[in-house]
């Protein structure tokens, strides 16, 4: 199938995420915390979009978003054309089973007082699936489907080696059958023995059920394995946005410069020349007026510009990028 | 010190690791930061107090690479300044390649390998570092290609063998015997040192 006939599962336009926050000598005047501020992306069925940026730049709050933990103040989440961003609880309730989360650190995300069985069966529980027993063959199901023995279901989380509390993090995730995962860094905090197996799982469920992934990493080597497209972040907003193989042949955006030669390579020979960058990462409580990126950008900001945000556009069939002086060299070329 | 004082080093420490607007930041609680940054203000309480050995475990692993590089590159600044050690412990070998000079790989409680950053890295000597190398995904690698793994898993702290820990895992054909055996009962395996300064787990069974 080619790209165009693909079928969109999720769309996200111009979303916004402001949290309240205090600030001030004496923490009173109230600011906003811009985590998110105009974000835009689309998904594809079956295909998976990497997320990278600076930390603080607002991945997860995104991710949250989009399962609705997180009320956007502003901005559309349509999933299989359905509008998402402003249902109360019980409306999203017959989405919430197609739309699920994996977290960095399973271990927070799962109560330390239950077996593993009875973790498991509580989705079923709430969507009221299938009798006790019913259940309890699904969980046995769920266990065999992500590489884990079926006497877990007796188990106790801290029992679990970090693999495979992902494991068993991942299973709850796919429990109910859903269409979109987030996946938020959730190899993070694994040994590359680890991560690879757990790589290997979620490709091994998004061909068997047709998954569609966000997935949220530091680990551009990680991100670039798993994904079909990527969309870089950076203070709130999406910069660039296309194919994980264009990213990676043909970076537009400074920033996505400087990320991809900072990579770090498992290879003590090969030490490279690194864009460093300089100067404070803004800050999402009163970001900048203009280009976010500006001030730590090595191209040159022309002063009409200083003030001027970018546009984000697609400068190539499928390859977005924000667009300003200071984040595109030559960026003429593309106006 | 003076709390005043203490509060404007605070600010100074947090700007030094990166957190933007560290003048607000300093009054905020720590869930209302982002995950790097939680790690950037604990990189910068550890740092504060100038010590002569800094163990950072995982320092890095939340941040994002340009991020990364910069607080690699202070605490390799302030190494050269100060003149401490660092033990940095990490699950990235991009990291470790980058900024150790030497590299310890440990396995379920014991060093199974030692030598230099080249050491390992060029020439691993025991499986369970050939199992780690051969397993990371590479820039230049296949999209969601088969990764390999090592087959099994890290034994539990309650059931390890006084023998070479790794033996269940190790593909070596000799390994079902070695397991039989008396010896992985009873002997545990000295590190012997291959080349200088390279020193690896001494059973045949765990060897490349
Ligand atoms: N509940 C909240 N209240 C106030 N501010 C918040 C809240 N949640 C997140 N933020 C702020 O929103 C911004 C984005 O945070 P977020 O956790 O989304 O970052 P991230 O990109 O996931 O970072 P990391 O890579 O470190 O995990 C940060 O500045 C954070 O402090
Ligand atoms: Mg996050």
């Amino acid at each position: 199938m080619s790209a165009t006939e693909k079928k969109v599962i999720l769309t996200v336009d111009d979303l916004k995420m402001h949290f309240p926050v205090k600030g001030g000598v004496l923490m009173r005047t109230q600011q906003w915390c811009k985590a998110l501020d105009g974000v835009s992306l689309r998904l594809n069925e079956g295909e998976t979009l990497g997320i990278v940026g600076e930390s603080g730049c607002g991945k997860s709050t995104l991710g949250k978003c989009i399962v609705r933990l997180n009320k956007p103040t502003a901005g559309s989440i349509r999933f299989e054309g359905n509008e998402l961003s402003d249902l109360s609880q019980r409306g999203l309730k017959p989405y919430r089973r197609n739309i699920q989360m994996i977290f960095q650190d399973p271990v927070e995300s799962l109560n330390s007082r239950h077996t593993i069985g009875n973790i498991l069966e509580e989705p079923f529980i709430i969507h009221g699936i299938g009798n006790h027993q019913e259940r309890r063959k699904k969980v046995a199901e769920l266990l065999e489907k992500v590489g884990l023995p079926s006497g877990a279901a007796e188990r106790f989380p801290f029992e679990f080696s970090g693999g495979q509390r992902q494991r068993i993090g991942i299973a709850r995730a796919i429990a109910l059958n859903p269409r979109l995962v987030i996946c938020d860094e959730p190899v993070s905090a694994l040994d590359v023995s680890v991560q690879s197996q757990i790589l290997n799982l979620l490709v091994d469920l998004q061909r068997e059920m047709n998954l569609s992934y966000i997935f949220i990493a530091h680990n551009l080597a990680v991100v670039k394995h798993i994904s079909d497209r990527i969309a870089i972040m950076y203070l709130g907003k999406i910069v660039e946005m296309a194919s994980a193989e264009e990213i990676f042949r043909n970076p537009l955006h400074a920033y996505t410069k400087a990320l991809i030669s900072a990579i770090p390579i498992p290879d003590p020979r090969r030490r490279k020349d690194r864009i460093i960058l300089q100067g404070d990462v803004p800050s999402p409580i009163n970001p900048p007026e203009g280009c976010a990126f500006a001030q730590r950008s090595w191209l040159p900001c022309p002063p009409e510009w200083l003030n001027r945000p970018g546009e984000f556009k697609e400068v190539a069939p499928d390859h977005w990028v924000e667009l300003h002086p200071a984040t595109v060299e030559n960026y003429q070329q593309y106006v | 010190m003076s709390q005043e004082e203490a509060w404007e080093r605070s600010i100074d420490m947090l700007r030094k690791v990166g957190i933007p607007a560290p003048e607000i930041r300093v009054g905020e609680f720590p869930h209302q930061l982002s995950g790097g940054m939680r790690q950037r203000v604990v990189i910068a309480m550890a740092l504060a107090l100038k010590p002569a050995i800094v163990i950072a475990d995982e320092p890095t692993t939340a941040l994002d690479v340009t991020i990364q590089a910069q607080i690699l590159e202070l605490m390799k600044s302030l190494q050269a300044e100060m003149g401490m050690a660092i033990i940095l412990i990490t699950h990235d070998l991009g990291v470790i390649a980058e900024t150790c000079d030497d590299v310890v790989v440990m396995y379920a409680g014991r060093v199974a390998e030692r030598g230099t950053v080249n050491d390992i890295f060029e020439n691993p000597l025991h499986l369970y570092t050939r199992g780690l190398l051969d397993s990371i995904p590479r820039m230049e690698g296949t999209p969601k290609e088969r990764l390999q793994t090592i087959p099994g898993m890290v034994p539990g702290l309650a059931d390890l063998p006084v023998g070479a820990r790794f033996a269940p895992r190790s593909p070596h054909p000799g390994a079902a015997a070695y397991m039989a055996s008396k010896e992985y009962q009873t002997v545990r395996p000295e590190l012997v040192e291959v080349e200088p300064g390279h020193w690896v787990e001494d059973c045949e069974v765990v060897r490349t």
